[in-house]
């Protein structure tokens, strides 16, 4: 009995002095992080003004030949697919009731930073009054990637187009897909 | 013979047990960066250069040492802000130990803990070593928008 008293009171310092390394073996705090990351959603172009210039009646000219003659920056990380639609609001003469038709003025995206193919692909493409199709988001663009389009123009005269100026608005529109 | 070494032990464990510590705390300060856009930075040292700071005592005469880690990156649902994104820098400390994390430079955060500090010489008599720190944040340019939180651990732990 006497021997199971040492024996047990052994094992009970054994354990204290496990249980004392253990308690001082390490300590933990915690604090906490935590940020907003705010969303964006905008568009904007770097060169308001197609200037075509004079243009000889049937005949074309071309904006930003070679390279392009402006940017389209898109930029949108709210998650959901967006996209980039043209369209052009009567191109007229400003002198007396005249419309050059909305086909014969014409974009082309020269070069594409998003993930997807801009819709018409590297093409000149028609514009009309009604909104257009350019571009439709794609992974990344729709969680910030700045998507810039650099773009080309192109006039068409009718050949029959009086003399005159002529002035008119394209308007391009950054909508999230409903 | 044998009962007279266990009280011996009796009288030296329960005294250690009762005294000896090693202790760890923070202001509890937490890291609020409040709202950023994409691509910005921003430094949390509000209070004349750092923003929270950590004391460390122990009394066991071991040396110690002090780590740093993200218990899980920044996470708004599925979307997480890479760990690395999260930097730590220690600007100031009373204490004369090692820092292996670079002094006064800013250091990512990892999952992993980082060593922060080694206790130097006379650092475990119970005096306590304090650390301040301050923090930054870079906003990835792709990244979805939302409240993103994360848990920074502190780890205090002996040598024995």
């Amino acid at each position: 009995m006497k021997k199971l008293t040492y024996f047990a009171g052994a094992l009970l310092v054994c354990f204290l002095l496990y249980a004392q390394a253990e308690a001082l073996d390490y300590k933990t705090d915690d604090i906490s992080a935590s940020v907003e990351v705010l969303p964006t959603f905008g568009i904007s172009l770097d060169n308001l003004n197609l200037y075509f210039g004079l243009i000889q009646p049937g005949s074309t000219k071309i904006l930003g030949e070679g390279t392009f003659f402006n940017q389209i920056h898109c930029r949108s990380n709210s998650g959901r697919p967006w996209f980039l639609k043209a369209q052009v609001v009567s191109l007229s003469l400003m002198e007396k009731p005249y419309k050059v038709p909305a086909g014969n003025l014409k974009w082309k995206v020269t070069q594409c930073t998003g993930s997807a193919q801009p819709a018409g692909g590297y093409d000149f493409q028609s514009l009309t009054e009604e909104p257009l199709l350019m571009y439709a988001s794609q992974g990344d663009d729709d969680f910030g990637k700045d998507v810039v389009l650099s773009m080309q123009y192109s006039l068409q005269s009718p050949s029959d187009a009086p003399a005159g100026t002529y002035s008119g608005q394209i308007v391009f529109t950054m909508a999230e897909s409903p | 013979m044998l009962k007279k070494i266990i009280i011996c032990a009796y009288m030296l464990a329960l005294p250690a047990l009762g005294y000896a510590s090693l202790e760890l705390t923070t202001d509890h300060r937490s890291l609020f960066f409040g709202a950023m856009r994409l691509g910005e930075e921003k430094e949390l040292a509000d209070f004349g250069g750092y923003h929270n700071e950590i004391t460390c005592r122990s009394t066991n005469g071991a040396i110690w040492y002090l780590k740093v880690n993200l218990l899980q990156p920044l996470s708004s649902g599925a979307d997480t802000i890479p760990a690395e994104n999260l930097s730590w820098q220690l600007t100031w400390t009373n204490g004369n130990g090692t820092k292996p994390g670079g002094a006064y430079t800013y250091k990512s955060f990892s999952l992993m803990p980082d060593l922060v500090y080694i206790s130097g010489p006379g650092e475990s008599a119970g005096n306590g070593i304090t650390l301040q720190f301050k923090y930054s944040l870079k906003i990835p340019e792709i990244q979805h928008s939302g409240v993103y939180n994360a848990t920074i651990r502190f780890t205090l732990t002996e040598m024995f």
